[in-house]
């Protein structure tokens, strides 16, 4: 897999065919913008609020701070950085789900927060339970699960690890990661039994931290929050530096570093958009990924599809697809967003499919 | 407003330090490398030669690291015994037909 670097590269290498590179490219780019915008703007606005710095100073110091620290020895610095934030975030988090859990009343308070602060929300199959699970569950999970198959960060990954080790480190990766969510969900359904009613929602983990605890236990949150954004923000400055392979010929170390450094200006630009939501921003990133989903399985499968195929596929999801899911996520309907975030991933992979049984039987 | 700043600079300050160690201790590692490997491959040729002249069948390099470090595949005339145990041999008759023997492919375990 010689131009196998970037799942552009590899997928330029299995169909050689530039379009099928092209297309790859312009959803890896997006993605890259739309994530490291996603957390520019989650992380400026806490940071905003407590230090009373304007929100856009504040996107901008973010994304300093990440640059400075990633133009060092790109994909190993972030791999190292990674790994202290990860050590900062499990003990933060799993410190916040047990003490919280303790001075919020006990796991009585747990179970009672399970169904909402309204309590509508206990089943599944409630009319609440339902809007949550098609309205954000669903869309989240096709989102996390397309990250492996349609992000160059985890792909970038998978070649920094030893062939052998793979899937031990990608299990233990997933397992780690799984803690964070689901200790801070745990402080949510701990801060729903209380009643405890948000003033801002969008900061309604810093709210509840500060009522929980004494004030020292914002310095922990916020070392947690910086470094589950910013590590993002910097495995995205690393992706992209890999893609400038793809776009730039005779690629170097100066283009890659303006590549990253462009990537934290459109960042910094989609942070900025009046009006946008981390909800909105993070779920469409995710839909975005699932686009190119199916394909890539199928090619990585070993069956046999053909290049017209796959980017007709793509764009299909991409025009159809994400423009449903766009309104649902904008105006709030669930049953949008579900056919969204559906047809988004399945398009792509039938139209490749279909178009790929269609050439040859005419070939 | 203090502690939010103080917390930003902590977290650059141990980030910049940490990914500004690894990157000098990685130059440092490599300059040692490139000295080291230097050294350690003028003394194996120079033995190398040195035995083919005499017509040896040994050839001893003392330092294993060599091989650790540096070697992927290096064919050498018969030096069984100088093989580290992180290494599998595969003989073959000598397809030159040199009088002295078997030339020894040593393939590092990592690539079997």
């Amino acid at each position: 897999m010689p131009e196998g670097i970037t799942l552009s590269g590899y997928m330029n290498q299995k169909y050689e065919s530039k379009a099928v590179k092209n297309v790859y490219l312009f959803q890896l780019g997006a993605l890259s913008i739309l994530s490291t915008g996603v957390q520019l703007l989650a992380g400026s606005k806490i940071l905003s609020l407590l230090t009373g710095i304007p929100f856009w100073v504040m996107t901008i110091i973010m994304a300093v701070i990440a640059y400075s620290y990633s133009q060092f020895s790109g994909i190993k610095a972030s791999i190292l950085t990674d790994s202290i934030q990860m050590v900062f975030m499990l003990i933060a988090t799993v410190g916040f789900a047990i003490f919280g859990i303790k001075n919020g009343g006990g796991s009585g308070t747990v179970i009672t927060g399970l169904g909402g602060i309204t309590g509508d929300s206990a089943s599944l199959f409630s009319a609440r339970g339902l809007e949550i699970f098609l309205g954000f569950g669903l869309p989240t999970a096709i989102g996390l699960i397309s990250g492996p198959f349609g992000d160059q960060n985890f792909w970038q990954r998978v070649f920094s690890v030893d062939k052998a080790r793979i899937g031990r480190s990608f299990l233990l990766g997933a397992i780690l990661f799984g803690i964070v969510p689901l200790s801070m969900g745990i402080l949510g359904f701990v801060g729903a039994g209380m009643g405890y009613a948000a003033a801002d929602t969008s900061v309604i983990n810093f709210e509840l931290i500060s009522a929980l605890f004494p004030a020292w236990a914002v310095v922990p949150f916020l070392f947690m929050l910086v470094s589950g954004l910013l590590s993002t923000i910097d495995s995205n400055l690393c992706a992209m530096s890999s893609l400038t392979t793809d776009i730039v010929k005779n690629n170097t170390v100066g283009k890659s570093k303006l590549a990253m450094a462009l990537l934290l200006v459109a960042g910094i630009a989609v942070a900025n958009i009046p009006g946008l939501t981390v909800t909105h921003l993070f779920l469409m990133y995710g839909t975005l990924r699932a686009s190119t989903l199916l394909p890539t399985v199928f090619t990585l499968k070993g069956i046999r599809l053909e290049s017209k195929g796959v980017v007709v596929g793509i764009i299909c999801a991409m025009v159809v697809g994400l423009p449903i899911f766009a309104y649902g996520n904008i105006f709030g309907i669930a049953a949008y967003k579900t056919a969204g975030s559906i047809i988004t991933v399945l398009l792509s992979g039938i139209v490749a499919l279909a178009l790929s049984r269609k050439a040859r039987c005419s070939a | 407003m203090n502690y939010t700043i103080f917390v930003l600079v902590a977290y650059l300050v141990i980030m910049l330090a940490a990914t500004v160690l690894m990157t000098k201790r990685e130059k440092q590692h490599r300059e040692i490398l490139c000295r080291e490997s230097e050294y350690e491959l003028g003394c194996d040729v120079t033995e190398h030669s040195g035995h083919m002249d005499l017509g040896a069948g040994i050839i001893y390099i003392d330092r294993e690291r060599i091989y650790q470090r540096l070697c992927r595949a290096l064919l050498v005339s018969g030096s069984k015994c100088a093989v580290p145990y992180y290494f599998h041999t595969v003989c073959k008759a000598d397809p030159e037909g040199n009088a002295r023997g078997h030339n020894i492919i040593r393939i590092h375990e990592s690539e079997v």
